[in-house]
Formats: C-alpha cells, sequence, structure tokens
C-alpha cells in the first residue's frame, strides 16, 4: 500500500499540498472547506469562551478560595471545592490503580499470547466494553454492586488494615472505592486499545533479538517490549486518565452525592463532574457560576492531560 | 573398558560442564516456570477485563426483560400514584426524543465532520495541523463541558430548555470522531487513484468526491456509526439543557426527554416501579447501542475484505 | 412567547392531562362538572401553564395534574418540573414557570441574592399561598429493627436532641446511649436491644424547602445544637459525611438501597415506599408521635393565621402534634407574566384549584382533596379564604384575573 505521505512525481509536482499547480481545485470546493475548518475553529473557541464567561463571576466573587475552600454549601453561598478536586484525583487515581496492570496486561496477551484468531473476538469484547454507554454502569453499579459491595468487598478490605486507612469509615457500598471501580472498568478499553497500538511497533529483531539470546518469553515482555513501549504506554495510561477525570454519569449515580471532605476510600463524596450534573438544574445564578468555575477547572485538567498522552503515544507510536 | 575408565582421574572440565549443564537446566526449568506464571497472569488480566461485560449483560436481561413490552415501547410514562403503584406507562417518548436529538445532531455533525476530514486530508499547512490536534484533544473532553456550552449559547439565548440544545452539544462530541475517521479513511486511499484523476485533468474538488470519497466511505461510515452509537448513549450534557417532557416531542424546539436521560432519571425516582422500568430502558438503550457497534464492525470488514 | 419549565431530575411528572384517566384515585366519584364551575374553567383560548419547584409536592400535583386538565377545556397542564424549592424560586424569579412551588417562602434575602436575574422584582411582585400541608418523616431503613419483635409494639423513637447529634455526627451508631435512652422498651435481659450498627445519614444534595422545614425544626428544638439559622442548604456531618439525594424522591432512593441509613423525607414518599418506615418523633409536649394526617393537622392548628412571612409549625405544641410539619407555598406573580390572558386564567385558576377543598355533599374534587389521598392533610379553611383572596389581587394588563 502506498503511504500517503510519499511525494510521487509526475513531472516533479509535489502532491502532498492538495493543491496541484496549473489545475484549479475548484474554488469553491476549497472555500467550503477552508470555510468550515473556520467555522469549525470559531466553534472551538465559542466552547472555551463559554466555560470562561460562565464562571466569570465566580471567579471574581470567591477567587482562588473556590480552589482551596473546604466548603462546598452553595446554598450559603460557600464554594470551596478543594473536596470536589480530592474526590476527583482520588477516584482516577485508584481506577488508574487497577486499570492500567490489567489493561497493559491484556494488551500484551492480545498481542503476544494468544493466536489471533482467537485475539480478534476477544478483542472484540474488550472493545465492547466501551460501547455500553454510561448511565448503564451506572445502574449496574448501583442495584448490582452496591449490595456486592458494601456486604462482601469492604468487609474484606477493611478487614486487610483491621479498619484503618484507607479503608476505614462506614461501609454502605456507595463511596468512592465503589466510583473507582466502575471507572477503572470504564478506561480498561481505552487503556487497553492505545496500548495495543504501541505495543505493535516495538521492532521484530528487537524481540527476536531477545529471543534468541535465551530470553524467556515473559522476560521478553517485561524487559523488551514495554521499556521499549514505555512512552507510548504512559500515553496510553494518560489518555486513561482523562477519561477517568472527566466521566460524569456513572460516577454520579454511586459515589453518593456528598460535599464533604474525603477521610477514606469508603467515604462518599463527589467529584467536579459529577456535582456539575447534580446541581446544575436546580442552582440559582450564583451557584451556577461556581459550577462554570468548576467545568472551567475541569477543562483544564482534562485538555492538559489529553494534550500531554497525545503527544506521548505519537511519540510511542513512532517508535 | 570401562572400568579402565572409571580408574582415570576425573576431568574438571568434564565436571564442570556437567554440573554447570545441570544448573542450567535447573534454572531454566525455573525461568520457564516463572515465565509460565507471568504469561498466566497476562492471561488472567484479559479475563478480568472481560468479565464485567458479561456481568453488566447478565444484569440488563436479567432485570430488563421482564419490563419490556410492546406497550412499554410506544406508551408514554404515567405517574404512578399511591393508589396505583405499577401504572409507569412506556418510554415511547424517549425514543422519539432520542430520535429527533440525535437525528439533527447527525444532520450537523456528519457533514461537518466528512468536510473537516476532507480538509485535514489534503491540507498539510499549520492551522491545519492545529485543528488536528485540538480535535484528537476534544474527543478526550468530559461531554458535561459541551452541555455547559450548549446552556450557555443556546439555552440561555432562547430562554427555553430545547431538543436543540442537547442536538447542538452531542453534534459537537460527534464532529471530533467523524473528522477523525474520515482523515484517516481518506488517507488510507492510494494516492494512485487521486494522481490517476488529477493526471486526467480534473479538479481536485472532482477527485476527491468523485474518486476518493466513494473509496472511503466504508472507513467514513465505520466512524459516523461509531460515534452515533457513543451520542445515543451520552447523558450528561442532555441532563444540562434539555427540560422535562412526557409527551411525544417532534419539534426540537421544546424540552424533550431521551433514552439514557430517562434511565437516569428513572433509576432514583420515587417508585419501585419506575426503579425497575430503568433497567427497560437501559436494555433498550444499550440495544441501539450494540447494534450500531455491530454493524459499523460488519462495514469494517465488509471494507477489509474489499481491498484483498 | 411562553418560557418551558425545567426539572430533568424529576421523572415523578404529571402526565399530559389529555392521556391519563387512569391516575383518578380509586375512591373518588367521577367527576362532574357542576355548571358553575364548568364556566370556571373553561378557557376562551388554548392556554398551557408551566410550573416548577419543590419535591415535596411532587406526589400532590402528579395526580392532581391530571383530574384538573381532563374537566378543563383547552388547557394543557405542562409536567411540573420537580428541581427542589431551590429551583423553584429561581424559575419564578426568572419568569421560565407560571407558577412555582417552594416549602419555604421566597424572601427579600433570596431575591436580592439573585443578582443575574434581571426580572426579579421585589418582593412585592409575587403574591405567594399555601397550597399543601404536609410532614416531614423521619425515615429508616433498617431491617434488624424492623423485623424485631419489640418493633410492632414499640416502633422506633427519636428525639430533636437526637436527630440534631445524628446530622452533626456526634451520634454515629443505633445503639448510642442517647438512642437506647429514648426506647426504653428495646431491652433484652436488661440491655439496650437496638443494633450496634453505624447509622447512614442521608440528606438532600440540591436546595431543599424540605431541608429548610428539617433544620427549622432542629434549630427551634434544640438551638444550643444546632446553632445556624435554618437555610435551604445541607447539611454536613463530621466524620462520614452523608449520602445525597436529589430531591425528595433521591433521598427515598438512597435509603431504599441502604440498609441502615436515616433521613428526613416528605411523608408520601415513605409511604410509597415498602422498604422504608418512619420513626416516631418525641413532640414538645414530650410524646412520641407517629407520622399522620391527624398529627399534622394538629400541629397546624396550633397556628391557625399563616403568611407568608409567618409560617413554621415544627415543634408545635399539643400532645397529638407531629412536631415536623410544614406547609408548601405556591409562589405567581402578582402582574402575571403571560403571554395571554387565557393562560393567566390558566394559572390562576388551577392554584385556586390546586389549594381549595371541593364543597361538602357536592361529589366535586378538587385540589385539596387530591392531598388527602396522597398523604397531605388538607388546608385550613381559614387559609384556602386567604388564598383565594390573595389570588384576587393578581392582574394581568392591569384587570384582575380571577373574578
Amino acid at each position: 500500500m502506498i503511504s500517503s505521505k510519499s511525494v510521487s512525481g509526475l513531472n516533479g509536482h509535489d502532491f502532498t499540498r492538495g493543491v496541484m499547480p496549473r489545475v484549479k481545485s475548484g474554488r469553491f470546493y476549497s472555500y467550503v472547506l477552508r470555510g468550515s475548518a473556520v467555522l469549525f475553529a470559531g466553534v472551538l473557541v465559542l466552547f472555551v469562551w463559554s466555560i470562561i464567561q460562565q464562571s466569570w463571576p465566580a471567579w471574581s466573587h470567591s477567587g482562588l478560595s473556590i480552589i482551596t475552600g473546604t466548603n462546598w454549601a452553595p446554598a450559603d453561598s460557600q464554594f470551596g471545592a478543594l473536596p470536589l478536586i480530592l474526590a476527583t484525583l482520588i477516584t482516577a487515581g485508584v481506577a488508574l490503580l487497577f486499570a492500567v496492570p490489567i489493561g497493559i496486561g491484556t494488551a500484551l496477551t492480545l498481542n503476544y499470547i494468544i493466536p489471533p484468531r482467537i485475539a480478534s473476538p476477544l478483542t472484540v469484547l474488550v472493545e465492547l466494553l466501551a460501547a455500553v454507554p454510561s448511565v448503564v454502569y451506572g445502574l449496574w453499579g448501583l442495584n448490582v454492586l452496591v449490595p456486592w459491595m458494601s456486604t462482601t468487598i469492604q468487609p474484606w478490605l477493611a478487614g486487610l488494615t483491621s479498619g484503618g486507612w484507607p479503608f476505614s469509615g462506614n461501609a454502605i457500598g456507595l463511596g468512592l472505592v465503589l466510583a473507582s471501580t466502575v471507572l477503572s472498568i470504564m478506561v480498561l478499553p481505552t487503556i487497553v486499545a492505545i496500548s495495543r497500538d504501541v505495543i505493535a511497533v516495538v521492532p521484530r529483531d528487537l524481540i527476536e533479538g531477545a529471543l534468541s539470546l535465551g530470553a524467556t518469553r515473559s522476560q521478553v515482555l517485561l524487559k523488551v517490549v514495554v521499556p521499549s513501549a514505555k512512552i507510548g504506554l504512559l500515553g496510553a495510561v494518560s489518555l486513561g486518565a482523562g477519561r477517568a477525570l472527566g466521566e460524569t454519569v456513572a460516577v454520579a449515580m454511586v459515589i453518593g452525592s456528598s460535599p464533604a471532605m474525603p477521610h477514606s476510600l469508603f467515604s462518599l463524596g463527589s467529584t467536579l463532574a459529577s456535582t456539575i450534573a447534580t446541581q446544575f438544574i436546580d442552582s440559582s445564578p450564583q451557584q451556577l457560576a461556581a459550577l462554570g468555575a468548576l467545568a472551567m477547572i475541569l477543562m483544564f485538567l482534562t485538555a492538559s492531560v489529553n494534550a500531554i498522552a497525545r503527544a506521548l503515544v505519537q511519540r510511542g507510536v513512532k517508535g | 573398558m570401562t572400568d579402565l575408565l572409571a580408574k582415570l582421574p576425573p576431568d574438571p572440565l568434564l565436571e564442570r560442564r556437567r554440573v554447570v549443564q545441570l544448573m542450567s537446566q535447573k534454572t531454566q526449568r525455573a525461568r520457564s516456570l516463572r515465565s509460565s506464571l507471568f504469561l498466566s497472569l497476562l492471561v488472567s488480566a484479559l479475563m478480568v477485563a472481560i468479565i464485567p461485560l458479561f456481568f453488566v449483560c447478565a444484569a440488563l436481561v436479567q432485570r430488563g426483560f421482564k419490563v419490556l413490552s410492546w406497550g412499554f415501547l410506544t406508551q408514554v410514562p404515567q405517574q404512578p400514584t399511591l393508589m396505583q403503584q405499577d401504572t409507569i406507562g412506556g418510554v415511547g417518548n424517549a425514543i422519539i426524543g432520542s430520535l429527533v436529538v440525535d437525528g439533527v445532531a447527525a444532520l450537523v455533525a456528519v457533514p461537518l465532520g466528512i468536510i473537516l476530514g476532507l480538509y485535514l486530508s489534503e491540507t498539510q499547512s499549520r492551522p491545519a495541523t492545529a485543528l488536528r490536534s485540538i480535535t484528537e484533544i476534544m474527543t478526550g473532553l468530559p461531554s458535561i463541558l459541551l452541555g455547559v456550552f450548549a446552556y450557555v449559547y443556546i439555552v440561555l439565548n432562547m430562554h427555553a430548555f430545547t431538543g436543540l440544545a442537547g442536538a447542538m452539544a452531542l453534534a459537537l462530541l460527534m464532529t471530533p470522531v467523524i473528522t477523525k475517521a474520515a482523515e484517516t479513511a481518506l488517507r488510507n486511499v492510494p494516492r494512485t487513484l487521486t494522481e490517476a484523476g488529477l493526471a486526467l485533468g480534473a479538479r481536485q474538488s472532482k477527485v476527491s468526491l468523485k474518486v476518493v470519497l466513494p473509496v472511503a466511505a466504508p472507513g467514513i461510515v465505520t466512524g459516523v456509526l461509531l460515534a452515533l452509537a457513543r451520542a445515543i448513549g451520552e447523558t450528561a450534557p442532555l441532563l444540562l439543557v434539555m427540560g422535562a417532557s412526557i409527551q411525544y416531542e417532534w419539534n426540537p424546539l421544546h424540552p424533550m426527554s431521551a433514552l439514557p436521560l430517562m434511565t437516569f432519571n428513572y433509576s432514583s425516582a420515587a417508585y419501585d416501579s419506575q426503579h425497575a422500568a430503568a433497567w427497560g430502558v437501559a436494555i433498550v438503550l444499550v440495544a441501539i447501542v450494540l447494534i450500531l457497534n455491530v454493524v459499523s464492525r460488519l462495514v469494517a470488514a465488509f471494507m477489509r475484505r474489499e481491498r484483498h | 412567547m411562553k418560557i418551558n419549565i425545567r426539572g430533568s431530575f424529576a421523572v415523578v411528572v404529571a402526565t399530559a392531562g389529555l392521556f391519563a384517566s387512569l391516575s383518578i384515585p380509586a375512591g373518588a366519584t367521577t367527576v362532574k362538572l357542576d355548571p358553575i364551575l364548568a364556566s370556571d374553567t373553561q378557557l376562551s383560548t388554548t392556554a398551557t401553564v408551566a410550573s416548577a419547584g419543590a419535591t415535596f409536592d411532587t406526589p400532590f400535583f402528579s395526580a392532581a395534574y391530571p383530574i384538573y386538565a381532563s374537566r378543563t377545556h383547552n388547557a394543557t397542564v405542562g409536567a411540573y418540573g420537580a428541581g427542589g424549592s431551590g429551583a423553584g424560586q429561581t424559575a419564578i424569579m426568572s419568569n421560565t414557570a407560571d407558577f412555582a412551588a417552594s416549602d419555604v417562602p421566597l424572601t427579600q434575602a433570596n431575591i436580592d441574592a439573585a443578582t443575574t436575574i434581571s426580572s426579579r422584582g421585589t418582593l412585592a411582585s409575587y403574591v405567594q399561598v399555601p397550597v399543601a400541608l404536609g410532614g416531614v418523616a423521619i425515615a429508616f431503613h433498617n431491617t434488624a429493627i424492623t423485623t424485631n419483635k419489640l418493633y410492632k409494639a414499640n416502633g422506633f423513637i427519636v428525639t430533636s436532641a437526637i436527630l440534631a447529634k445524628i446530622y452533626t455526627g456526634a451520634i454515629t451508631k443505633w445503639n448510642d446511649s442517647a438512642i437506647c435512652a429514648a426506647n426504653v422498651k428495646w431491652r433484652v435481659k436488661n440491655a439496650c436491644a437496638l443494633p450496634n450498627a453505624t447509622i447512614t445519614v442521608v440528606g438532600r444534595s440540591d436546595s431543599s424547602g424540605t431541608t429548610y422545614i428539617f433544620r427549622d425544626y432542629l434549630h427551634t428544638a434544640q438551638p444550643l445544637i444546632l446553632t445556624a439559622a435554618p437555610s435551604k442548604s445541607t447539611f454536613v456531618t463530621s466524620t462520614n459525611g452523608f449520602v445525597g439525594g436529589s430531591g425528595n424522591q433521591g433521598v427515598a432512593t438512597n435509603l431504599e438501597n441502604t440498609n441502615n441509613s436515616l433521613g428526613y423525607v416528605e411523608y408520601s414518599y415513605v409511604l410509597l415506599n415498602k422498604s422504608l418506615d418512619a420513626a416516631l418523633v418525641v413532640n414538645a409536649a414530650n410524646k412520641a408521635v407517629a407520622i399522620n394526617q391527624a398529627g399534622i393537622a394538629a400541629a397546624a392548628a396550633t397556628k391557625p393565621s399563616v403568611d407568608s412571612t409567618n409560617f413554621s409549625i415544627v415543634n408545635a405544641s399539643g400532645a397529638t402534634s407531629y412536631p415536623i410539619s410544614g406547609y408548601s407555598w405556591v409562589m405567581l406573580r402578582k402582574d402575571s407574566a403571560a403571554s395571554s390572558l387565557a393562560q393567566a386564567q390558566l394559572t390562576v385558576k388551577l392554584v385556586d384549584w390546586l389549594a381549595h377543598s371541593a364543597p361538602a355533599k357536592s361529589g366535586l374534587t378538587f385540589g385539596q382533596d387530591v392531598a388527602t389521598q396522597q398523604g397531605y392533610v388538607a388546608l385550613p379553611t381559614a387559609a384556602q379564604n386567604v388564598t383565594r383572596n390573595a389570588l384576587k389581587t393578581i392582574t394581568y394588563n392591569g384587570a384582575q384575573v380571577l373574578k
């Protein structure tokens, strides 16, 4: 297959620019194309501006206390979002703690261990995990996982630390630990898909060289493939992190919607995204501005994580 | 002869070699045991990754099927009362609502996405690269932010909660996905086709539209179906901008319901019959999304077979 | 152009009147059109009314709207957008609803705080009338307690001190000494028989008038423990926080899904949920009363004349009064912002119908009759008369709407 990046030479003209000299490209056509690009870019600018605009009254009223304050009580005009930020980071972090090893392990398995004929349908199954809507995960977490968590998993976890941190507190099923669990299931397909792409470009001669030196298969995977792909894998993890930070509905349904500062993994909490979702509709205008501020923090967080992730993945896939 | 050999002093080199061989056999066994253990750990990771899917499907079937009926799919919701706690009506209005909102979203996102895909695949300028990067970053942004955007620019200006606002938020969600799929599909069309068309004297626009696009069509269709599947399942942006409605509503300028919205609301509703109904709506939603996914895969497989 | 209603957290919505005839509660006779009423409820042109607000009233409004709409010519009663009392106040201030419900009336302070709503006006721009009288139940879900033999005979008793301490985190266990002391009959072999489990506290995550009534009660009865003046905002307990629910139905769902949980919801939500039970609350006369319509009515009787500035009936005196009772209010614009006379008429007439009981032996069904079937108490006659007079002050283009 001819790469689209190759410059073929018909009279030496450069065909990569899209406009062939001495051939009309169709002025209407290029206007439509360029116009749409400008339009879309404009919409993106508006999008960012809308969030800034919505949040401005809150920033000018409360300033940085939104990020540092610990009391989120909108009806009392208190907008300290630190508990929300912490809950966001904790749930995403714990979710990644599980999703990363399982995800990379799954990617390695699908690429190197399982024969391709069996790997294809299994890949489809992993990708279907991503197709399930967030609200269905929330419903499942709420009705199926909550009883299981509160009667089985949480007591077991508390037993591990004898009721100490981080498994201290009342085990009711809902809370950070369930939100992290659901999140890890939801970001798994992303990590698997990107990891597979990244692992697939590890040069075959590296692997064969290691094998010929007598390395076992696990040594090849652990000491050759993973280190070779580590930048790209980091990118996959970052993409997963971006998704975990922004996941809204499933988290809102299982995290308990409590604005209090989380103390342990069993605590209830509320993330940035889940707070916006649950409180937006019945908010006073002042609270709407504060929620806009939350949106801005979330946008900044996820955009930067995603940007870093893309850069890493591109480096990783280029080899 | 052998006793003669036995009387010979032991050859240190032979001895060394035998000892090394024995040791290496042991370490070899240990190493391959370790390797096998690690590999089985990896395979178990795969198993762990797949298991939740089965649990979710099992729960959906177990709890959702019994709520389904023709009436459930076609009637509008009814309010249960203390005396009649099981009259919940149906979710027909949510199905129509999803149809309208996602249809309008697709009407905007599909042409825009394809045009942007054409633009990005043909232009190499710096603005194009910047647009590509930003578009890719957008695919990872939380959808609730799109809801805030739609609220600020559409709901506040129209002074109403409308299906249109939801549709625009979803269009903004779908466009980057379709753009990326379109660009990839267009770039994968062999350059020779483009060059042949240009060499025959056709304009770039004609070549793109009449030659390249049809060849890239399966890839684009795959992307469109996947974007649609994602948009149908999105709840967060709709929560903020759609309002509430319990009638059949075809006009996007009115508030309307949608399948994911109804699932979310029913999950925390007052009556147990509504909690059960949440699973019924969920199974309808998942069925639609899965069908779209399967169809997009079939199209992709068809495309792969076509090339070889 | 009339603005439509918001409130997408409520599925507890009214059916469009034209579809539902099934929701007429059993026990009500078929609605007859009294000749006087017939003319009263017919509108000249088609009109739609939009309403929003407190989830306290959702069971009432959802059952009542279809009945009204089925008798009224040319009227469409839009689904009730139950987003909470705070949302209702915002809705009426920004004119996105024709009338809004809230468990605590609008105050000048609320209006002053809404700086971004240009149409908010002043307190004098609004008419506020009581539309429902109900109680806030202390609902709990504890299978160990409810399956115990002692429960049938003695119930589960709480006091204001216990509730205040639960909601500030001072009491965390079901068998705390204070709770055991209040439940003297719960003893087996001279030891407290209440379960040794942690209480999971459930509260509201949104701006709630029900929270206001509950906090009003705790502040009135236990001012030293709950020092802050009541407001619509949530509590935050010190240790584990509480499980937040959106709307009364969200709290009810959380209670249903979590064993060993306790929370406050409007009475009908306990009635319609089989897993929830209501605790007996010790009132100001030191009697443990169950929540029922008689208790709520007794509490209301201690303050016969209520208005939007003097409305609190919590911790009422009287041996049979239920201490956590309260009114729910409807707010309308005094100078109607409707887009047509028919719409203004529909709005005012609907509110009028909701706030009144049918004349005795008339065989008709008015709003308060529907309310009593849903677990509320009919508004006292004095309150109903005051309401009609207040509604008569509403004008559309200068002309009185309700004659």
